[in-house]
């Protein structure tokens, strides 16, 4: 009787929050239809970069607990590798996206397979020293990336050949589509038993081992899948706003991630994308003040860290499950 | 077994053998190397130089997770949950090892709930069922532990490793915890680091004391009991 009573309170808390993030989601969906109408599309645009590049370092620290302080150097490079083929070979959109995915994962699996056997400041640190390799791979490797100038003028080829995607209304709806459906995809794993087991491995390593757990295996895969989501952000920035450089593999964006994540709210679905709505909102606002721009992000962080832990999101779902 | 950290030699040849279906407990005072015995059998710790054979086979090299699906599971000695989870989602993560292929990126976590009458059953041979479905870090210490026991009974072990299943406990949770251990002990073996020694007569076929690294004695508990040995290990040599 008690079994069963209990698997009935179970079912039900679960409807709810499963109905509760359907209704997140729809909201969310919507206000991206209507955004492109009160405001300017490109820079919503770089918002959902931005936000699926979050969500998908949400991937690893979230969902996983590792901290990387390299994420710079997947978003960047597959925005390089995307805008290369699509220049110097016409590659189509989706194609791109796919090369840039890859070149996301590649790095992540090497990278990864190095940094994953410590855990977090040495983990951090080695996925920093990796960045900043690959930063300078950058600057030195001219013929790929462009060197100091970037690149620029990347063409919006036609979608699956097809579809004219040149204009800056419809690049939003591309990117809209590439958007929900990466961030139904990490919602999806997140659920998935995968993603369970990911949950275990944050809350307590040793435990996960000592019940048969290959944590290695499961830590490794969360880094490839993160470096290639972050890819996929990458390369979605470099066709839709026809630009990739140095900035974006540089240790500040790396930095940005972070920050987008602690101040949406890490380990949530939807705090990532409130936390990139935030900071890219408040890099427009701040736009007058030039080299104050770090300090206030800095206050920002030291802020959030100190009062908002759990972020936005998390602060809120704090209170809700206190009542 | 032994085991060097640097120059310091934490364990030095200890010859231990379980024998199948019974409770053998691992006494010595601080520092005589009991959980690093724990963390080599359990290869959390690779061993310098020795071997050990689980059920037959050599297992010196395999991983810790390997030997865990193999049977020969452990607990910690602080109490290792999963704080965040559920009591049912903590000893659900444990059956879905056993049952669910891994690496399901795709999957709905819905398919999980097949396991859920499996883990409450488990949850309430040891006694927890009013909390199923409370976060495990809401639970007191003592109730911590009888959940570490139902996780690792999920994992259906040949071989149960109790890494001081008492230790921080008050009177009653000692009483409810030997009963969860002996209820748990049925038709598997037990191996057990235990301080309390009213714990350990009450349960162990065979005790091993252990001394600087080093087996000092084995017997049963009134054999080990009366060895003048085991009481200087304790007490130290009167002046």
């Amino acid at each position: 009787m008690m079994a069963m009573l209990s698997h009935t309170h179970r079912s039900d808390s679960r409807k709810l929050q499963m109905k509760l993030n359907l209704i997140a989601f729809a909201a969310m969906a919507g206000l991206l239809v209507i955004a492109p109408f009160a405001i300017y599309p490109l820079l919503v645009v770089q918002i959902l970069c931005f936000a699926l590049f979050a969500c998908a370092f949400n991937l690893l620290m979230g969902f996983t607990g590792l901290l990387s302080f390299g994420h710079a150097m997947f978003y960047g490079w597959s925005a390089y590798i995307a805008g290369h083929v699509s220049k110097e070979y016409g590659a189509t959109p989706e194609l791109a996206l796919l090369f840039g995915m890859a070149t996301g994962a590649m790095l992540g699996l090497i990278v990864g397979a190095l940094a994953i056997k410590r855990q977090g400041i040495y983990l951090a640190m080695i996925t920093l020293a990796f960045a900043q390799m690959m930063f300078f791979l950058a600057v030195q490797m001219h013929a790929i990336t462009g060197g100091e100038d970037g690149l620029q003028g990347i063409p919006r080829n036609r979608l699956f050949g097809l579809i004219d995607i040149d204009s800056t209304g419809r690049v939003y709806w591309f990117a809209l589509g590439v958007f929900l459906l990466a961030f139904l995809a990490m919602w999806r794993i997140k659920r998935s038993p995968f993603g369970e087991n990911l949950k275990a491995i944050r809350e307590n390593e040793p435990r996960a081992i000592s019940l048969g757990c290959n944590t290695a295996r499961y830590k490794l895969a969360a880094f490839v899948l993160s470096a290639a989501f972050s890819g996929l952000a990458g390369s979605l920035k470099a066709i839709s706003l026809q630009l990739a450089t140095l900035t974006d593999v540089g240790w500040q964006i790396s930095g940005e991630v972070i920050l987008m994540t602690l101040v949406g709210g890490v380990g949530t679905i939807f705090g990532p994308v409130i936390g990139a709505v935030v900071v890219v909102g408040l890099e427009q606002m701040l736009l007058g003040f030039d080299d104050w721009i770090p300090v206030i992000y800095g206050s920002v962080f030291v802020l959030c860290v100190l009062f908002f832990r759990k972020g936005i999101l998390g602060q809120i779902q704090h209170v809700f499950q206190k009542d | 077994m032994c085991k060097s950290f640097g120059g310091f030699q934490a364990v030095e040849g200890v010859n231990l053998h379980v024998a199948q279906g019974t409770i053998h407990a691992m006494v010595g005072p601080n520092g005589a190397g009991k959980t690093t015995c724990f963390n080599l059998i359990t290869r959390f710790l690779d061993v310098s130089k020795g071997q050990i054979i689980f059920d037959g086979k050599d297992v010196t090299k395999r991983g810790a997770s390997h030997v865990a699906k193999d049977g020969l599971v452990r607990s910690f000695q602080i109490s290792a949950i999963f704080p965040d989870m559920t009591l049912i989602e903590n000893v659900r993560f444990a059956l879905q090892q056993r049952r669910m292929p891994a690496m399901n990126f795709w999957g709905s976590a819905a398919r999980l709930s097949v396991l859920e009458d499996e883990a409450m059953q488990l949850i309430e041979h040891v006694g927890l069922g009013a909390y199923a479905n409370q976060r495990a870090a809401t639970l007191p210490y003592g109730r911590k532990r009888a959940l570490e026991i139902a996780t690792t009974l999920a994992m259906e072990p040949k071989v149960m490793l109790l890494d001081e299943p008492t230790a921080g406990m008050g009177h009653e949770d000692i009483e409810r915890i030997t009963e969860v251990i002996r209820k748990a002990a049925v038709g598997r073996s037990v191996l057990m680091v235990e301080h309390n020694l009213r714990v350990v007569s009450e349960l162990s076929d065979r005790v091993t004391v252990l001394a600087r690294g080093q087996v000092l004695t084995e017997g049963s508990y009134a054999e080990v009991a009366d060895d003048p040995r085991v009481k200087e290990a304790y007490l130290g040599t009167a002046a």
